[in-house]
């Protein structure tokens, strides 16, 4: 158990409702998380208590058993360990060129510039920028280059937590498809726990391990992808929706094939609508 | 953190300060800031600060939001009493070692910090009871005649709600990076002043980036709907003088004629 949540509440001061009401979950070593809910439904605020930038009203998050919010604890040791990913983080890119830019994360971490350079050589790597980019102005990139190189800028922290709000966010299906499978392989080969805020059901779907759904800032389940999605009726009340190979098996059900709706991966509508057939 | 400063002081309420024609209000303000510095008579002050507090009774604004457009000006004031109490020649009421204090120094410190207050008091009252649309617009409609002397008034009127509606953006963006930088390890708050400045560094360039890059989509945005200028240009609510705004105005010639009636024979 890397991180728990312990009952944890906030209401934003011109706010009246609270927006995150009594949360609690853990974050397991290893796994990736996603977060699921209709917009204001509280998970920016919630990944931000997360990362200690916000202070719950009440209740405390505990990070390898230590309560982050207690006078002691220095929130910025917390931050190194739990790297937070805004939306759209291109816009945090500052430096004159891109190395230095990612360099600037483990410098504040109080690495010598020798180390910091190797963490940076490597996060650059690792999300894939070609190294002719590494000393080229950040604002000269594109889009998904900027993407890749602000995430490299927290990686390059090497935090054991990494939470992402809505990383593929504006990508093509290209960009979309290598940052998720980059976060799988951070998932495998460094052993981190991925938290992963997504309006992609199917990206939800595929990839995740658990997921959360926030209704009101409240978790209305948090379960397996193929649990949570088993409640179609509930998600789509909630603004939500199920992946779409799922509409589509329903569809097939509808026409009259007998298949198990609760497919939510292609692969497995696959073996669903293969059985159809090879009984039929 | 940033979000939590409120920007533009307007007050949500319904009175008749509130609903008055914003040129009336820029114009009153006009009128009693000429007011304060007619005459240098204690009668004269009575008088205004009589018509002062009727103002804030109407616009039903509570006394403490005046107060606080005085706070960030104290400073200055208490330093303009300081020269004026020190700096002043004529009949000396009390000297000790450098300092002396005359009775002319205190007559002009005294007055001083009078119209001061006053002043700002009075301002804070319109800019508490005018949205800062309104504010624009009824300075343009003011400023029009400048039109004449080749003075770009509705551009710059449009620059000023420009960038009054960009404040807001701005300071959410500014808290988004500065969170971002925060998340990042940064640190604002340790360290000397040029340290403290090196460390603004991450959270301003990206926020003037953004800034230039807002602008040119706005400025695109424009010119997609081919807005030229201020010529010829109709407004979606245009100013129209009701009988209230006639009556504030006679009411402001009043106002000024016993000002100058009390000035000249009390």
């Amino acid at each position: 158990m890397r991180m728990i949540v312990d009952h944890i509440s906030y209401t934003y001061k011109e706010n009246k409702k609270p927006t995150i009401q009594d949360v609690s979950f853990e974050i397991k070593e290893k796994e990736i998380l996603t977060i699921i809910g209709q917009t204001g439904s509280g998970k920016s605020t919630l990944i931000q208590q997360m990362n200690g930038l916000l202070r719950p009203d009440t209740g405390t998050i505990y990070y390898h058993g230590k309560d982050v919010f207690d006078k002691d604890y220095h929130l910025r040791d917390l931050r190194s360990k739990v790297g937070l990913v805004f939306q759209y983080p291109e816009y945090q890119l500052f430096e004159s060129d891109v190395f230095s830019d990612v360099c600037f994360g483990p410098k504040n971490q109080g690495m010598s510039k020798k180390q910091a350079e190797l963490k940076a050589f490597a996060a650059l790597r690792m999300v894939g920028v070609p190294e002719e980019l590494f000393y080229v102005s950040p604002f000269e990139l594109s889009g998904g280059q900027k993407r890749r190189v602000a995430i490299a800028g927290v990686l390059a922290m090497e935090p054991e937590i990494l939470i992402l709000d809505e990383p593929a966010a504006g990508l093509d299906p290209q960009g979309r498809k290598e940052l998720l499978s980059m976060l799988v392989k951070l998932k495998e080969e460094k052993n981190m726990s991925i938290v992963l805020v997504s309006h992609s059901m199917d990206d939800v779907a595929e990839y995740a391990e658990r997921v959360m759904v926030l209704r009101d800032g409240k978790i209305a389940y948090l379960d397996t992808p193929k649990n949570v999605f088993s409640h179609k009726e509930e998600l789509e009340a909630m603004g939500l929706s199920v992946p779409q190979i799922t509409h589509l098996m329903y569809s097939v059900r509808a026409a009259g094939g007998m298949v198990d709706v609760n497919c939510h991966t292609i692969a497995e509508a696959k073996e669903a609508i293969l059985k159809l057939y090879g009984r039929g | 953190m940033l979000r939590d400063i409120t920007l533009g002081q307007y007050y949500q309420t319904n009175s008749l300060l509130h609903r008055l024609d914003p040129r009336v209000k820029i114009m009153g303000t006009l009128v009693y800031i000429i007011s304060l510095f007619l005459f240098r008579n204690l009668f004269v002050y009575l008088v205004v600060l009589g018509c002062l507090v009727s103002m804030i009774k109407l616009s039903k604004v509570p006394f403490s939001f005046m107060v606080r457009g005085l706070q960030p000006v104290m400073m200055i004031l208490f330093l303009t009493v300081i020269c004026n109490l020190l700096f002043t020649k004529g009949t000396v009421v009390y000297s000790v070692w450098l300092i002396t204090i005359t009775r002319e120094g205190i007559e002009l410190a005294f007055y001083m910090t009078v119209r001061f207050i006053m002043l700002i008091i009075g301002s804070t009252l319109m800019t508490l009871t005018t949205t800062p649309t309104q504010l624009t617009d009824g300075l343009e409609s003011v400023l029009s005649p400048l039109n004449k002397i080749k003075v770009p008034v509705h551009e710059v009127a449009m620059m000023m709600s420009i960038a009054l509606r960009f404040i807001p953006i701005l300071m959410e963006e500014a808290d988004k990076i500065m969170k971002a930088q925060l998340s990042r390890g940064a640190d604002f708050e340790t360290g000397n002043i040029f340290h403290r400045v090196k460390g603004m560094l991450p959270i301003l360039v990206p926020l003037f980036i953004s800034a230039f890059k807002r602008a040119d989509d706005l400025a695109m945005a424009m010119d997609a709907r081919c807005y030229r200028g201020g010529e010829g240009r109709s407004k979606m609510r245009p100013l129209i003088y009701k009988n209230v705004d006639r009556r504030a105005y006679m009411v402001m010639i009043i106002y000024l004629i016993i000002i100058v009636a009390v000035g000249v024979f009390v």
